[in-house]
């Protein structure tokens, strides 16, 4: 079974991308034997008010709720972003995605600290898309680098209850400094396989010994890149990393599944 | 309807040749340590890719010595030496050296049967420092992978990175060269890297690097062919394998990418 940790609804602003609505991103998961994903709006990353984005995500998935489980996206700094984050629970998010870079504001500030303990309060976890494409080739109106694992870690320890889930990024150099800079907190730290490789280069497999195989996730960041890269990790892995059928099922869904409390 | 298993052992069953890859960066004394490239080459043939063009390329901006990127190119002989009919080679030159450049390539040619020269980053493509190098790949028929890029972030790391209209500069100023613009995915805007090579014949591209988003190829091909689109890794196999199984392609369009006709004679005639 495949839980995608990391998926996007909605129209992208810096290029053409196919299928952005429900329907659509449910064909595409049929095709490839996606069970569940975790979506979010790309349009709410954008706009000023994001919960006029996450509205519009709630109404899309309406009709295949079993299959696109909401991710709200949120503002800290934002007027009644607190309010918003309960309303996004109580409508079925069970994670929320946060754009520090993108809206303008730091990890530490109070009203980012006082946001990511209230995640833990409503047990969500709080998940940081470092990179919805990948930076070098940047529109110029979008950000110019991703969070950094000290901003990451910096938060976490102002927060230790939260639950941080990192997706699309070279996750093991960000699992280094988060494990020896936050040790012991009680919540955890996640990390997608989006953007880390297990064939020549050996990354996720470091990943998992770093970070741990139960804090590992399958994630595509569908239908902004391809999910066939993720697949071919998913057929290789387990001779490369040496992972029992039971070890791949923790990060292809059980993971998810105990995370988001599915 | 997509099938990514049937995609896979496609892959896996027809000829790959990786033409942009490299056994490490550096520099490698020759105290016979082959531990890279033997990794290399078996997670290689783990995945189904047959074969291989590596460089080594004297990378951070700076002007190497002669000696530095003569002890360079020696390592890739060393190891295409290893390997032979799977491993092939290109030279590493700075146009910097003149003369010395093209005397380079030209030992690396004749002592390791390299198929071509490998340029970085200190001059644009189109720059007419470039000229002997691509010149003496025109006399000789070889070919020149260009390090490649439209890169977007400040400050800018790379000010002299070629990015496709510096390809296609240069393919006008020789139209009989065959120029390879390097890693569409891992070389910045790569919408930009498609839209300046639409008029370019003798300018094709290969498909490595770590970026993987959708429609990357198939924009890619739509714009200059199958036939002059290459697959390569840069050391990203999972991503690279991901994008062409991924991509809205016929079946005759990937086989081209994966063993792309126009190039096999340089694997015919390599390998000294």
């Amino acid at each position: 079974m495949l839980i995608d940790a990391c998926a996007y609804l909605g129209h992208y602003p810096f290029r053409k991308t196919e299928n952005q609505t429900a329907p659509e991103l449910i064909a595409l998961m049929d095709d490839y034997g996606i069970e569940m994903a975790l979506v979010s709006s790309l349009p709410a990353v954008y706009y000023r008010d994001v919960m006029d984005g996450n509205r519009e995500l709630f109404d899309e998935i309406a009709p295949c709720a079993d299959r696109l489980i909401p991710v709200a996206t949120g503002n800290p700094r934002y007027p009644c972003a607190l309010d918003d984050l309960a309303e996004c629970v109580r409508r079925g998010c069970r994670a929320v995605r946060l754009y520090p870079k993108q809206h303008g504001y730091q990890l530490t500030d109070p009203c980012a600290v006082e946001y990511l303990r209230r995640a833990a309060e409503l047990h969500i976890p709080v998940a940081f898309p470092l990179c919805l494409e990948d930076l070098r080739g940047r529109h110029h109106l979008d950000i110019m680098y991703p969070l950094s694992a000290d901003e990451i870690a910096d938060a976490a320890r102002l927060a230790p209850e939260t639950d941080f889930i990192l997706h699309n990024h070279n996750n093991y150099s960000y699992a280094v400094v988060l494990s020896e800079r936050c040790p012991n907190r009680v919540g955890g730290f996640y990390y997608d396989i989006g953007r880390t490789d297990c064939l020549y280069v050996d990354g996720l497999q470091r990943l998992i010994a770093t970070a741990g195989l139960d804090h590992v996730l399958f994630g595509t960041s569908m239908p902004l890149q391809y999910i066939d890269v993720q697949l071919v990790k998913l057929h290789y892995l387990p001779d490369r990393a040496n992972l029992t059928d039971a070890q791949m099922e923790l990060l292809t869904s059980g993971n998810a599944k105990r995370l988001f409390r599915l | 309807m997509h099938d990514f298993a049937r995609e896979l052992a496609f892959f896996r069953e027809h000829p790959v040749t990786d033409w942009h890859e490299h056994a490490g960066i550096g520099l490698f004394p020759d105290n016979g340590d082959f531990s890279i490239v033997d990794r290399l080459m078996s997670s290689a043939a783990y995945v189904g890719i047959d074969r291989m063009v590596i460089s080594n390329p004297v990378t951070g901006g700076t002007h190497a010595t002669p000696e530095q990127i003569a002890a360079a190119n020696d390592y890739v002989g060393r190891c295409v030496r290893r390997y032979p009919g799977r491993l092939f080679g290109l030279a590493y030159v700075d146009p910097v050296h003149g003369r010395y450049a093209v005397a380079e390539l030209d030992r690396c040619v004749k002592e390791y049967g390299f198929l071509g020269a490998k340029l970085y980053n200190q001059y644009t493509m189109d720059n007419d420092i470039q000229n002997p190098v691509i010149e003496y790949t025109v006399e000789h028929d070889l070919f020149i992978l260009m390090h490649a890029g439209h890169i977007c972030q400040i400050p800018r790391e790379q000010p002299y990175i070629s990015d496709s209209t510096h390809m296609a500069g240069a393919a006008r100023k020789y139209p009989e060269a065959h120029l390879i613009m390097a890693h569409i995915g891992g070389g910045g805007d790569w919408n930009w890297q498609l839209r300046g090579l639409e008029d370019c014949p003798n300018v094709f591209c290969d498909i490595s690097g770590s970026v993987h988003d959708t429609g990357m190829i198939e924009g890619l091909v739509r714009a200059i062919g199958a036939e002059r689109v290459l697959f390569g890794t840069d050391g990203n196999f999972s991503s690279s394998i991901g994008k062409l199984c991924g991509a809205k392609l016929t079946e005759r369009e990937k086989l081209t990418i994966m063993e792309n006709p126009r190039f096999l004679r340089y694997l015919e005639r390599g390998n000294l």
